[in-house]
Formats: structure tokens, sequence, C-alpha cells
């Protein structure tokens, strides 16, 4: 209950998009920490869409056991089936990808997946050059994403692995990544002339 | 309505500011109103000075409202501390002097409007953003800011298409450029588009803030993206709607990315404009299948231009276009590129300058005949031979044949950045092609001092003036006898006033202004009544597929102020 008060929570959410942005900054003790979520909505109608795909499925392959005297196969291919189905579906699904900015240590990226697995990634400060706004251009689409220009490595490092937040929620956490990165960028060149 | 918006103050003291201003009057006049007299007067504030004029309003409630919605809403674009000053005074006035001059009449709204000469800066420092159709629908809203640009027509902002741009060298990737560039300084917004070349893919950004897109798509015949015809769909819809583009203009009938990007543009209903710069036969097959396809393209393209009269003529010919909707604007050449030699070469030994593609188009094979008949005819000529391609082999055959080794010199493929000092090493420019539409490359060999000799094909006779240019059939014994000609003429060549006549004959400012003009005629073309909906659909389409739209980026340095930088405010939708 203290906390909530000096928690902070900017919710901009896309008009018709999957992507709700959270910006927590954290008072009281955690008053350095600043994180940004950004959480996949889960659309109510897609849901059903899929159970009742999934059930179509499934009697279709009723249908098929009855006619055919192979239930060895079809139980085989439907297991696979559905083993693949409910991979895509709901263990590789993101649920949400957040950025937590400590300004003097670094930056934690996170992935949280559908099946509760949680990939996180840290990068300390010392290793951002940048964080920079990409234009990507693919054959058919232009979207923006959000990197990091690493010291000592010549590819980029994207933020967001697996979702694609549209750009507005990608500048707040830009500005943040900016403010963190630069006021460290003295130091560590001070550092650099001494080796 | 026309009014002429002039910014950039030069923190100087308020006399001194009125000392720099010239003072001029110009008149508005809605269509409905004629008579009352409204005089604007904002005081330049010192603080941060955009503002280079001073206007004083005496209005009525009516006007100031038109005014808020669209004059003061332009003006906020490059105004925006003042906003609020501005408000409560014209409110502070309107109270007290509507009564004096309301009229039921028309009013006409006078600007007061300064110019500062002090750097011989003239233009606007403003951002512009795209011109939304008619104000009166836009009212109130705050996307429908119309801009001007420096001549007082609205902007415009353009996205070129063609297959061929840079890191290619050529004349169409050399126009687009330099037409790109000077629209930009007009104030236009241009972007490019064009395929990927190599490791080059994805945006890159070029001087003065020109957008390049290279969008992955490999090509697959002489630099052309492979023709399927809705692949490129996506990503030209995506490009269109996220830059905000109003008009598009393709380069080139040969580029498949162009008719492509035409024909999808037209779908969704913008302005198209394309440029034809070459001439294309009509008897071989190749040639008899590409007007079929430019047939095709240009049924439903707003307007065309064409370097030349004669290309304006292959061009209406072969396509079936009504002539009306053909423009000719001739190429220009960088003047500033180009100079002569400073001290002017000796004529003992004549030098003739050759610098082209070495295919069969470019007339290699009749070099072959020329260059050892001239060798036998004058004794003193030398020849310089540059560029590179499949008829170089007989061009070496030929210097062998005849032992012509010290008289010809070959230097291979020359780097457009060394193009120059080639041509200034030489005399005389010799250009045997055997069809052009317009050949940059005399122009550029004028431009360096130099005497042309050039075959009578295409759109040559029309570039330039007589005295700088010497025609001949595309047969060696009439070649040889222009190129003689030449050499008696020679004496009287002043290379230093070839080029002053040049920078006054050809410059790329005047192609863009003219271009300009041609894109205002294609946005007035009337729409038709699908596009109403096309346009809604385009509007929902944005929404529904989050395209984030691009914002505008003022890029410092080649302003002359510090720039706040981008500002990612999200419009109101």
């Amino acid at each position: 209950m203290c906390n909530c008060n000096s928690l902070r929570m900017t919710m901009v959410t896309f008009a018709n998009g999957r992507y709700t942005y959270i910006h927590d900054d954290h008072g009281g003790p955690f008053q350095a920490v600043d994180s940004h979520h950004i959480v996949v909505q889960r659309i109510s109608t897609r849901r059903f869409l899929v159970y009742i795909a999934t059930l179509l499925l499934l009697a279709n392959a009723c249908n098929i056991l009855m006619l055919k005297e192979n239930y060895g196969a079809v139980l085989l291919w439907s297991i696979v089936l559905g083993f693949f189905l409910a991979k895509s579906l709901y263990w590789k699904r993101v649920l949400k990808e957040s950025v937590v900015v400590m300004p003097t240590l670094g930056v934690q990226l996170e992935t949280h997946y559908g099946s509760g697995r949680i990939v996180r990634r840290f990068v300390p400060m010392g290793k951002i050059l940048r964080s920079v706004l990409n234009e990507c251009v693919t054959p058919v689409t232009c979207y923006w994403s959000l990197a990091f220009i690493l010291r000592g490595e010549s590819e980029l490092m994207l933020v967001f692995q697996e979702l694609r937040p549209p750009v507005k929620m990608l500048v707040p956490i830009w500005k943040a990544l900016c403010a963190a990165t630069e006021s460290k960028e003295n130091s560590y060149t001070v550092t650099e002339d001494s080796h | 309505m026309f009014y002429h918006f002039y910014s950039k103050n030069d923190y100087r003291a308020e006399k001194e500011k009125k000392e720099c201003f010239t003072e001029s009057l110009l008149a508005i006049t809605n269509d409905n109103y004629v008579d009352a007299v409204a005089r604007l007067l904002f005081k330049a504030e010192a603080s941060k000075p955009f503002v280079t004029f001073s206007c004083e309003l005496i209005c009525f409630s009516e006007i100031r409202l038109w005014f808020f919605s669209r004059e003061l809403r332009l003006l906020k674009n490059w105004v925006p501390l003042r906003m609020k000053h501005l408000e409560v005074y014209l409110s502070k006035i309107s109270s007290s002097t509507c009564n004096r001059w309301f009229s039921k009449e028309s009013p006409i709204f006078c600007f007061r409007w300064g110019l500062n000469r002090y750097k011989g800066y003239l233009g606007p420092t403003f951002d512009m953003t795209a011109y939304s159709g008619g104000w009166q629908q836009h009212f109130l809203h705050p996307r429908s800011m119309i801009s001007t640009d420096v001549m007082g027509g609205p902007t415009h902002r353009i996205l070129m298409v063609s297959d061929f741009f840079y890191p290619n060298f050529g004349g169409v990737e050399n126009h687009i450029y330099y037409l790109s560039q000077c629209l930009l300084k007009l104030g236009h917004r241009v972007v490019v588009l064009t395929h990927a070349y190599g490791n080059r893919s994805g945006v890159r950004y070029m001087t003065g803030g020109l957008k390049v897109y290279y969008i992955p798509w490999r090509p697959f015949l002489m630099q052309n993206t492979l023709p399927t015809f809705y692949g490129t769909l996506p990503i030209i819809r995506t490009i269109l709607i996220r830059e905000k583009i109003s008009l598009v203009h393709g380069h080139q009938a040969f580029s498949t990315l162009c008719h492509e990007a035409l024909m999808h543009a037209r779908t969704m209903g913008y302005k198209v404009v394309f440029t034809d710069h070459s001439l294309y036969g009509f008897a071989d097959v190749g040639s008899i299948h590409m007007n079929k396809v430019l047939q095709f393209t240009l049924a439903d393209v707003n307007q065309v231009i064409c370097v030349s009269h004669t290309s304006k003529e292959n061009t209406v010919l072969r396509s079936g276009l009504p002539p009306e909707k053909v423009f000719v604007i001739p190429n220009a050449v960088d003047t500033a590129m180009f100079k002569p030699a400073r001290s002017r070469l000796n004529y003992d030994k004549i030098i003739i300058v050759v610098v082209s593609r070495l295919v069969y188009r470019k007339g290699a094979d009749l070099l072959v005949e020329v260059i050892p008949e001239v060798c036998r005819l004058c004794p003193n000529v030398h020849f310089i031979i540059g560029g590179d391609g499949p008829k170089r082999v007989r061009l070496e055959e030929m210097r062998e044949k005849h032992s012509l080794q010290d008289r010809v010199e070959m230097l291979g493929a020359v780097p457009h950045a060394q193009v120059q000092s080639v041509l200034i090493s030489g005399h005389i420019f010799l250009n045997s092609s055997l069809t052009e539409a317009f050949c940059i490359a005399i122009l550029e060999a004028a431009s360096c001092g130099l005497l042309t000799v050039s075959t009578r094909v295409g759109g040559v006779p029309e570039v330039l003036p007589d005295d700088m240019i010497v025609l001949a059939e595309p047969m060696p014994s009439d070649m040889v006898q222009a190129i003689k000609k030449a050499i008696h003429m020679l004496p009287q060549i002043d290379p230093q006033e070839m080029h002053l006549r040049m920078k006054d004959l050809y410059s790329w400012y005047d192609v863009a202004r003219r271009t300009e003009v041609v894109y205002d005629r294609a946005l007035k073309c009337s729409d038709e009544n699908l596009l109403e909906h096309l346009s809604r659909y385009l509007t929902f389409g944005a929404w529904a597929d989050d395209i984030d739209e691009v914002p505008d980026i003022k890029l410092p340095f080649y302003q002359d102020e510090d720039v706040e930088g981008i500002s990612w405010e999200p419009k109101p939708k």
C-alpha cells in the first residue's frame, strides 16, 4: 500500500492493437529501477476460435479413425499434430517482454512465455554504446525496432526479440535508455582512456 | 489565396530588424469577401526569433476564427512559444475594434511581411506537413496545416521510384538525385524507393535529408527487380502510408519497380507522374513487349515528363497518350562540378575525348571505323577513350591493327568523380551514340569547355546551340568530315565562355521548378468517386495495421540554427 502512491503507471494502449505498455517507475526502496513492460493482450475472440479449431480437428481425427482401420497411425499423427499446435499456441506464445533499466548497473531484458518460461538477458551499462531506433525494411513491410549498439561488437542487439511493438511505445523506452546510458558515458570514456 | 511567409530572424535589435526588412503588402482575398481590411501585426519577440515580421490584427470575430484555424494554425507551426501571447493579444484587440471594422461586405486581409536580407537567406525553416485538401472541411483539424514553399506554392511529399539509383551512376540515377536535392531545397519532402544493391538494403539517408529505401528485392535482369505483379504491393503501400506521400514520381520505362509502384499507387488513389528517359524502338520483340507494358501503366498516369521533344514524340506514339498530358523538361548538368581547365590547352596536339559505355547502343562500332581514318587524315590528333564494355575488345584490336598505341589511349572504366579531369584534358568531345533521348554527356563536355562532335540522332540536336556542337549522320565518312570541321572551328572556342553559357542555359533548380509545376498540375487532377472510398480505406488501413507514420525529422546540419530535434508526440487520429 505504501508503494502504490509512488508507483507511477502510464498505460498507453494502442487503439486496435495487441500491445499494452506499462511503465513502472518504482518509488520507495527501488527508486533507481525503471521498468517498462509490453504485454500482449489476449483477445477473447481469438481464444474462442482456437478452441473451436481444436475441437474440429479432434472431430476430424475421430472421423478418420472410424473410417479407417489403421488406428495406430492416425492416433500417432493426431498426437503429433496436437503437440505442435500446443507448442505454437501456448508454449512459444509470448506473454510479456520487459526492459528493466538500472541506471548504474545495466539493463535487463526479459521475455515471458506462455509456458511459464522466462528468458533473461543482462547487458551491463558499460557495454551499451547507444540505444537506437531502427527502421527495418523487409520485402513486405517496414517497422521500427529498438536495438543496442554494443561496444566491441559489430551486430546490434535487439531489445525486443519476439514482439514488434509500435513506435509510440518504443519511444519512451528509448528515451529512458538514452538517459540512463548518457549519464554513464563520461565516466566510461575516462576509464577507457586510462587503459 | 496567396500568402508568403518568410522566417528566420537574426538576433538583431528591433531597429536593425526594421531596416533589414523590405515591406510589401500582399492582399489576400477570400472568395466571399472583398472589402473590409484587417491588418495583422505580430510583435516579434527577441528570445526565439522565428518571426521576422510584425502584424497587427484588427478584425472581427468571424475573421479571427478564420485566422485561428487557418493562418494561425500555420504560424503555430513555427511560432510555438508565442501562441499564448498571440491569442491573448488578439482577444484584447478584437473586442474593442470589432464594432469599428465590422462590415458585411467582404474583408481583404493584408499581410505585412518582412524579408530578412541580412544573410541573403530566403526560405522557411519550419517543417512542412502535407496539404490535405480543402481547408473548409478541415477547419479545426490540427493536421491540415497548409504549408508553403519558398515560392508560395504548396509543398508536396514526393516518392521517387526507380530501379536505378545510387550506388549506380548513370543518366537516370543522376537525374533522380539532382532533382531530389533541388526539390528538397525548394521545401518539399522527397523519399526515394529502389531495390537493394548488394549489401546495401534498408533505409539510408543522403545529403540534405534525402531518405532512400533500398527494399530487399533482388534484381534479376539488368538491375531490374523481378516483376511479380502484386509482390511489391505490401511494401509500397507501407511506405506510402508511413511517409504520408502525396505524389508518386516514377522514372524510366525500363524499370519494373517503377511500373509496379505506379500501378499500386494509382489503385490506392495517389497522384502519379512518370518520367521517360530513353527512346525505344517499335519493331523488335523486346520493344513491343515494353510498349505494351508502358501502355498499361501510362493509361492511368496523371502527367508524363519527357526529356526532349523527340522523346515526347516517341513516348506519345508508343503509349498512345494524349500529347496534352506530356510535358517536356530537359535534363541539366551540375556546372559546379564540370568546370573547364584553368589554362587553355595548346593546339599543336589536338586531343579528342570519348567517354561512354562501350556498347553497341553508344556507337562503339562507329568509333572503330572513325578513329583510324581520322588518325590517317590528321597527323596531330590524339584520342583518349574512357569507359568499358563489351566492345572494348574491338577497339583494342583496331589499335593493334593500325599501330595506334601512341595515339589512342584507353583508360578503362572512369569513376564518375574523375570524369571531369578526363574531359578537361581534351579539346573535342566525340559522341557516337546510335540513339539518345537527351545526352547529358555532351552537356558535361560543353560545361567543361569542349567542342562537341555528335551523331544527329534522337534528341541530340535539341541539346546544344549550333556553335557549340557539330552534328553528323551516324556514318563513319560523315563523322570524319564533322571532326575535320570541328578541328577548324577549334581556335574560336573559348572554354570559359562556353562554361558560363552552360550555366545560364541549364540548371537543376530550373528543372526542379518546372517539375513542381507538373506536380501542381497532377495534384489538381480530378478525383474519381471510387477514390473517396479508397482514401477512407487508406486511413482505416493505417489504423488497422499499425503502420507507424514517420515523424518529420529536421536534420540539423543543413540549417543554420539549432533544432529541437524529433518530435514524437503522437498526432491525434
